[in-house]
């Protein structure tokens, strides 16, 4: 009877030591399931961004194609950039791993470039800052790039904060046997490398005409 | 207990010293210059406007965030801080004052920069499909840059604010309450019961009789009238007029930019 009572005692801090790692097992589960839903319903929004100006893209080349004088090169290579954004199949819904993030950011830096480049010849055609519907437009567009850089700054924070999760003890050992994995990045350094290039003042004379 | 030095090893403690002063570093480095979040609808720290136009703006978007529930605000700003993108500055301070409904995200800023000439106009996301960045374009170009030309900042937020609320009046329903009403304000009915009970006792124990106990029972009561009276003095006064509370709206970056 006397030496069954140690035996008792350590089963059941055994049975005490599971039952606190498995309540803290199934906590740092659902923290990482939050997370990694987080990530993703912000790498929505990255796409949705990107997929709005697109969408821009028909409608500013039709009418930029109007203006019989505007500098093909520009629009060849916006067409060029489309062509190769088209060419990258990311699964839907999923964030893409590295290699395929650097693929897609890749070639929608590509396509920024070339935006930006169309709008800065676009300044030296009065008839087009003199259109409503291309300053709209450029509007637009402006405020499209604003909202991928947004959206892609909410996407890194997104992925750091689960990342960060994956990452640490002893949430890993979870992640390890939930199939967790960390998510890739986008490379906010040639993104804001880009983000300035593209200034659209469209249909606003320069500070130094109106002074 | 963790950040006291004395549980720390004493080898360990020139350790520490060096982390934490790291830490204080990073933090002050990260400090953004941002605005402070504003009280009223109308944030203007150089009285750029004159008071009466001020206070005009002010109580129109006060009116407006009752009737639309949509929280529009006027931001006079003397002067972008240093190395700071425009853009970026106006979505990190739209996202510290978290103008709109949490959920409805309808909240909109009018940045006006003084010494920049720039203006900015950051949509919130629910409001965008009703002011999208070509309108807000438009109102910049139309409405703002020419009176600020003139040098007529009243003129320039006034027509920006009506174009604005123009557009986003429809999109969504008030509730005739401002989410810095007060807790009164949002209870009608209660007030009416609390004023009702106050006015009960009143009439109860003034027409009381004379004797010790009624006496006695008076003085306890009218006590405790004059208590129930203050607290709801209290929770009257501080009652909204014209101050803003932000709803935790959020925006994606969406708006248009210009100068003039």
């Amino acid at each position: 009877m006397n030496n069954k009572l140690p035996l008792l005692g350590c089963l059941a801090l055994l049975v005490m030591g599971l039952f606190v790692a498995g309540i803290g097992g199934c906590t740092s589960y659902n923290g990482l399931v939050g997370k990694s839903e987080a990530v993703d319903k912000q790498w929505g929004q990255v796409e949705a961004a990107y997929q709005r100006r697109a969408d821009l893209i028909p409608n500013l080349v039709k009418t930029l194609e109007a203006q019989a004088t505007f500098e093909k090169s520009t629009l060849t290579e916006i067409a060029n950039a489309r062509s190769s954004i088209n060419q990258i199949r990311l699964a839907p819904g999923q964030v893409p791993d590295e290699a395929m993030m650097a693929q897609f950011e890749k070639a929608q830096a590509q396509m920024s470039g070339a935006l930006g480049r169309m709008m800065a010849i676009s300044e030296n055609y009065p008839q087009l800052k003199a259109n409503e519907g291309f300053r709209s437009l450029s509007d637009e567009l402006a405020g499209t790039e604003n909202r991928i850089n947004m959206e892609r700054l909410r996407f890194n924070d997104a992925a750091q904060v689960y990342n960060t999760s994956v990452k640490r003890f002893p949430a890993s050992i979870v992640a390890g046997i939930g199939g967790f994995h960390p998510n890739a990045y986008f490379n906010s350094a040639a993104g804001s490398e880009k983000a300035p290039e593209v200034q659209f003042n469209l249909g606003q004379p320069k500070r130094a005409e109106a002074q | 207990m963790l950040i006291n030095p004395h549980s720390f090893p004493p080898h360990l403690r020139p350790i520490l010293a060096v982390l934490l002063a790291c830490l204080a570093c990073l933090s002050a480095a990260l400090a953004e210059p941002l605005p402070p979040k504003p009280d009223g609808y109308l944030y203007d720290p150089a009285h750029w406007l004159d008071p009466a136009t001020a206070d005009s703006i002010s109580r129109q978007l006060e009116t407006n965030e009752r009737a639309s529930s949509n929280q529009i605000l006027v931001a006079l700003i003397p002067a972008l801080p240093e190395n700071t993108a425009l853009e970026d500055f106006c979505f990190r301070t739209f996202q510290f004052w978290a103008p709109g409904q949490k959920g409805k995200d309808n909240g909109a800023v009018l940045f006006i920069f003084q010494k920049d000439r720039r203006a900015r106009i950051e949509v919130g996301y629910g409001l965008e499909p009703v002011l999208p960045d070509g309108l807000a374009g438009s109102i910049i170009r139309e409405k703002i840059a020419p009176a600020l030309k003139e040098n007529d900042p009243a003129g320039a937020v006034r027509a920006g604010v009506s174009a604005i609320i123009q557009a986003t009046r429809s999109e969504y329903k008030g509730t005739g309450q401002t989410n810095a009403d007060n807790f009164l304000q949002r209870h009608p009915a209660l007030t009416a019961a609390l004023v009702g009970i106050l006015l009960l006792m009143l009439a109860i124990w003034s027409h009381t009789g004379d004797t010790v106990y009624q006496r006695a029972g008076r003085f306890v009561f009218y006590n405790i009238f004059d208590l129930f009276r203050l607290i709801l003095f209290a929770l009257l006064s501080g009652a909204s007029g014209g101050k803003f509370k932000g709803g935790g709206g959020r925006s994606g970056g969406g708006g248009a930019s210009g100068s003039w």
